[in-house]
Order: structure tokens, then C-alpha cells, then sequence
């Protein structure tokens, strides 16, 4: 499938997977034969936006950007250090 | 020499994405390990697409999901109403996943995930000596308030000897003072008294001493 992820999918159909999906909390499956790997790309995709927290949480969202940015090692150990503290 | 310090560079941030992601709530990092998995074998997939035609930008290698799924996955607290209300907006047009990365933090923020992607395997385990020894020597400060995730390895391998707690107790007894130089002062004008007023009773004990020995003389 090219580019899976890239594709929204169609709303109505995905929402519709999402009810489904709502409805069996008691630990019965869905039947997703039917549906196209977009839809369910896109729900998943949707299940990550509607969290409260993000994967990677708010919390840890600056350290994981500041890991990015061009610092020398000393830099970077003692904000890793500082956020060691902090947890 | 360049490339080599590149290279260096890259290991530091991978290491140090190991241990934020070791940072994370259970459930964030089990949900991680599982989700990246899965992302590191579509990307598998991809490559073999890409062997069997020619290879095109739309295979979904891991930086291109990366590129897709960052701004999903890794956003700041000020960016979560807009991501919502994009939800509700794309409901009507069939593309959502076109997202450009535009401003620097959304470029760091698909680094990190691609890294995380690729490097799935090692970021799901742990290895004792990285718990042990956070990065710096400074780290005796995480042990105190973390005693049981950042304790030394010798107390996983067997009781600590008195000495070793002997010498643990001077370390941390000076590493104080390096916190606070006001302190180290005070300590210092403390200790100048007791140590002049030591060296006034050796001196009248070696005046003693001379008096018994006139004396005796």
C-alpha cells in the first residue's frame, strides 16, 4: 500500500470503525476484513490525537527537543541531568 | 574526521533518547515499543516495494513515517487545541497527512521519531550499567530521590560493605559543600576557632612540659 499514514481516509467510514471499535470494550473483536488499511491507518492515527497526553507527553516534549538541538556533550548531560531531578 | 564526529554525535542523541523514553509513564512506553515495532515493519516493507520498482519519494521508509506521525505523536501543550480542531476540520477533505514541517522544533520532533522508530529494539530494553550511572557524576542526587531506580550496582550484586557506605557518606558530605559555597564559608569560620584553640593547648602543654623539665632541672 504506498503511502499508508499519508492518506486521512474517509471520515465517515472511519468514525464508523470508531464506534464499532467503542462498542466492543468487552473484549470482542471488530470485523475490519472489510475495511481498507487506510481507514484503519486513520483511526489509528485519530486514536493518537485524542489522547489526553501524547505519546511522548507534554511533559517530556521540551527535553526530547532540546536532545535534538546541535549542544556539546557537557550541555547535553546536565539538562538530561536536570530533567532526572525534576522526574 | 567530520563524518566521524557526526557519527559520535548521532550515538549521544540516540542515547539520550533511550533515556527519556525510559522517563516515560508504563503505559506511554509500552504503547511506544509496540506502535514502533509495527511502524519499523512497514518501513521493512517499504524497501522491499522500493527493491521491486523503482524507487519513489511516496515509500514509506521509517523517516517519511516519521514525517507523517511526529506532529501526532510529539506536540507541546499549545499545539493540542489546534491539532483538534484540525481533526474536525479535515473531516470533509480526504488528506490529513500532508503536513509540512515548517518550523525547527517539528524538524527535531520527526528526528527524535525516526530514531525512535529505527531504533525500536534497543530503546525497549534496558541494560543495568545505563540505570546505574546516569550520565554524570552529579548523579547521586537522582539516587536520593529515586533509591530503588538509580541505585549503584553493588547493591544489586550484594550487600554493600561498611566502608563502602563509610566512603559514600564523605563523598556526599563534600559534594554538599559544592552546592553551597555559603555554607563551606560558614563551615570554614567555624573550624578556624576550634583549630586556633587546639594550638593554644598544644601550646601550653609544651609549656608545661618545659616548666616540669625546669623543674626536674
Amino acid at each position: 500500500m504506498e503511502g499508508i499514514f499519508k492518506k486521512g481516509g474517509n471520515t465517515k467510514r472511519v468514525l464508523n470503525l470508531k464506534d464499532q471499535f467503542a462498542k466492543a470494550v468487552d473484549g470482542s473483536l471488530v470485523n475490519t476484513s472489510d475495511a481498507s488499511p487506510i481507514d484503519i491507518a486513520a483511526l489509528l492515527k485519530r486514536f493518537f490525537v485524542e489522547l489526553n497526553d501524547p505519546l511522548f507527553t507534554f511533559a517530556l516534549y521540551d527535553a526530547f527537543i532540546l536532545s535534538q538541538t546541535s549542544m556539546n556533550y557537557k550541555q547535553k548531560k546536565k539538562t538530561v541531568n536536570i530533567f532526572c531531578f525534576y522526574f | 574526521m567530520l563524518l566521524f564526529l557526526e557519527s559520535q554525535n548521532k550515538q549521544i542523541r540516540n542515547e539520550i533518547i533511550h533515556l527519556l523514553v525510559l522517563l516515560l509513564p508504563k503505559a506511554h512506553r509500552d504503547v511506544l515499543e509496540v506502535f514502533a515495532s509495527f511502524l519499523k515493519r512497514v518501513a521493512q516493507h517499504a524497501r522491499l516495494f522500493v527493491v521491486g520498482r523503482e524507487a519513489s519519494t511516496d515509500a514509506m521508509t521509517e523517516e517519511n513515517l516519521a514525517m507523517t506521525l511526529a506532529p501526532y505523536l510529539l506536540y507541546p501543550r499549545s499545539a493540542q487545541q489546534q491539532k483538534l480542531d484540525q481533526l474536525e476540520q479535515s473531516s470533509s477533505s480526504s488528506i490529513t497527512g500532508s503536513l509540512l514541517t515548517s518550523t525547527e522544533a517539528e524538524q527535531h520532533a520527526v528526528a527524535v521519531v525516526t530514531s525512535v522508530i529505527k531504533h525500536v529494539a534497543v530503546f525497549s530494553k534496558v541494560s543495568i550499567e545505563k540505570i546505574s550511572r546516569p550520565l554524570n557524576q552529579r548523579s547521586c542526587r537522582c539516587r536520593k530521590t529515586f533509591p530503588n531506580r538509580w541505585s549503584s550496582p553493588r547493591v544489586f550484586l550484594g550487600s554493600p560493605s561498611r566502608k563502602y557506605y563509610l566512603f559514600q557518606s564523605i563523598y556526599l558530605f563534600f559534594l554538599s559543600f559544592g552546592n553551597c559555597p555559603t555554607l563551606c564559608v560558614f563551615y570554614l569560620c567555624a573550624l578556624r576557632p576550634s583549630a586556633q584553640s587546639s594550638r593554644q593547648s598544644s601550646g601550653s602543654g609544651i609549656r608545661g612540659t618545659k616548666i616540669m623539665m625546669g623543674t626536674t632541672h
